[in-house]
């Protein structure tokens, strides 16, 4: 690669100011996992604003979501559609879950529903499948980084050394700082992909098209089908590629908004901010950051045309720049931006550090610890968890993103259980467990079986109506255990205070 | 506030969250802003109406906040 001396230069810069970034929060932490999980719950708006938008930008928003432009077209609307309602739910459920948070001392969110059910093994449940869809997630982070620096060095830096080297920097600073340090280099990660979003999203066009107008005119002439929804469906091997039907797309979305707010890593955010109103505050500014990733499709939109494409179409951005012969400093800067985006992987770590411990260690298995003795169990926790992702990354890769799905599936059905937590008096443990264990079954079994499915419609919505379905149900059959305690805690979640 | 008013609002933001997630789901959205042309600020109009419900959802959002703060 011409000027990739320089490329390379760029983006190791980049990671030198992250390092520091990161580390600087460190020296106003509490000695308490308090801190070191929520940040003391002081988050202000602008943190809240970049955590919370930072969860949506990942090593697949700058190089999964420009190639799903490129090959399925609109079918890639979906992500602005469901992002567009997907957050709302926090607007009701976050404060709620701050203020029993704040009495009780929850830091995560299978320790309220396991206190409001008295269900110590339901946070062990939630535990194991928020790892098991974590641990994925972060590899997938992982081998983009490392991917990135493959591209900008020209093969010189190899994969599993990028992935080592970046992922080295997000362990000393997670670990060294907690929240803090992944809150502050969220937001410079924040800063420089927005930047690069809306400067390549608009240069790209304008150096292949003359202009965005003027591509999509030449989309619409050549390739019509690709600008209107639902698209195109994953090609799938050698196969021809046929149109994403409308129940897929819409159902898709449907369980996408439902299930976007318990995702574990993003809800208990809820417990790091220092007020109600900076929660409110953070979910209205959301759909900001949703804006952001226009301009990250309009770069896949630029390839639909493109004499050649890549034989991997995530590249497609970075082999688009390069044919384009951009100057070497502008690729740098894209590739920085990407490499922010993998970075994203330090908050999922952070998250899945906090919930081993926390909700696995302390909550299911019973064991005490003081306060400083889940610090550092968290901190020891991150080095197994981050090398087991990056084993998943280097040796495992094909069966990667099929294991995602398969994991992620059972995320959203946590909805239907914290909805109930809050705001259910009449919900009981053995009606919450009973429909997180269909919910998920069902879910997983028409994932596997596609084609039992009675209608094409996405597989999470018969998991969550049967989850839901189940719930009532079985809260109608059993008794509660504590009947002035649930009072009491919907009670309590309901007090506003500001 | 009053509560009867309050309750207007809240249910104008249900109305408001229903009528979004139409907008972008079938069958509106394919019988509305599912189309090519016009272009609206170089975007097709598919891409550019769910565009449109973003900024709506923004603003809908602080409105309610707003009138939240006030009761």
């Amino acid at each position: 690669m011409q000027g990739s001396a320089a490329v390379v230069a760029t983006v190791v810069v980049y990671l030198v100011v992250c390092t520091v970034v990161g580390l600087w929060p460190s020296k106003g932490a509490r000695n308490a996992v308090v801190g070191y999980v929520a940040g003391d719950r002081s988050l202000g708006l602008v943190l809240m604003y970049f955590i919370t938008g930072a969860t949506i930008f990942s090593a697949f928003t700058f190089l999964g979501m420009p190639g799903q432009a490129c090959s399925q077209g609109a079918a890639s609307f979906y992500i602005l559609s469901y992002g567009l309602l997907g957050f709302v739910p926090f607007y009701f459920l976050g404060p709620r879950a701050a203020r029993v948070g704040r009495a009780h001392g929850f830091v995560t969110q299978a320790e309220m529903l396991a206190h409001r059910f008295r269900c110590p093994r339901l946070a062990l449940l939630m535990a194991l499948i928020s790892l098991i869809a974590f641990v994925p997630y972060i590899a997938l982070q992982i081998r983009g980084a490392g991917l990135i620096f493959d591209i900008v060095s020209g093969g010189a830096i190899p994969t599993w050394l990028g992935a080592a080297l970046v992922y080295t920097v997000v362990l000393a600073y997670v670990a060294k700082s907690g929240l803090m340090g992944v809150g502050w280099t969220n937001v410079l990660q924040g800063v420089l992909m927005l930047g690069m979003a809306w400067g390549l999203g608009l240069y790209l066009p304008i150096k292949m098209y003359g202009g965005v107008e003027a591509m999509f005119e030449a989309i619409a002439q050549a390739r019509p089908e690709m600008l209107v929804a639902p698209g195109l469906a994953k090609r799938i091997a050698e196969s021809p590629q046929t149109p994403w039907t409308w129940s897929e797309y819409s159902s898709a979305v449907l369980v996408s908004t439902l299930g976007f707010s318990c995702w574990p890593h993003l809800f208990m955010k809820a417990f790091t901010a220092k007020d109600d109103r900076t929660i409110r505050r953070s979910v209205v500014l959301y759909p900001t950051f949703l804006v952001f990733q226009i301009p990250i499709l309009l770069m896949g939109f630029a390839g639909v045309l493109h004499p050649r494409a890549p034989s991997d179409l995530n590249q497609i951005v970075p082999f688009l720049l390069l044919d384009a012969q951009v100057p070497a400093v502008v690729i740098g800067l894209f590739c920085a931006g990407a490499l922010a985006a993998a970075m994203g992987g330090d908050a999922i770590g952070h998250a899945a550090a906090s919930i081993a411990v926390r909700d696995g260690v302390v909550g299911g298995l019973g064991i005490a610890l003081t306060p400083e003795q889940q610090r550092s169990w968290i901190r020891w926790t991150l080095v197994p968890l981050l090398l087991a992702a990056y084993a998943l990354a280097m040796w495992w890769q094909e069966s990667l993103v099929w294991l995602l799905l398969f994991a992620y599936g059972p995320i959203t059905q946590f909805m239907p259980a914290v909805v109930a937590a809050l705001y259910s008096r009449r919900a009981t443990a053995a009606g919450i467990v009973s429909g997180l264990a269909l919910g998920i079954a069902v879910t997983l079994l028409f994932v596997v079986r596609k084609d039992l499915r009675p209608w094409p419609v996405h597989e999470g919505l018969y998991g969550l109506t049967a989850n839901v379905l189940a719930l009532i149900t079985v809260s109608a059959l059993t008794r509660r255990a504590d009947r002035s305690h649930d009072e009491r805690f919907v009670e309590l979640a309901a007090t506003r205070d500001s | 506030m009053p509560a009867r008013r309050s309750r207007w609002i809240d249910l104008g933001f249900a109305l408001y969250c229903v009528s979004a997630f139409a907008a972008v789901t079938w069958p509106v959205y394919a019988w509305t802003g599912n189309r090519i042309r016009p272009f609206v600020l170089g975007l097709p109009l598919s891409l550019a109406w769910i565009v449109g419900w973003i900024l709506a959802t923004f603003l809908a959002l602080a409105i309610y906040e707003f009138w939240g703060q006030r009761r």
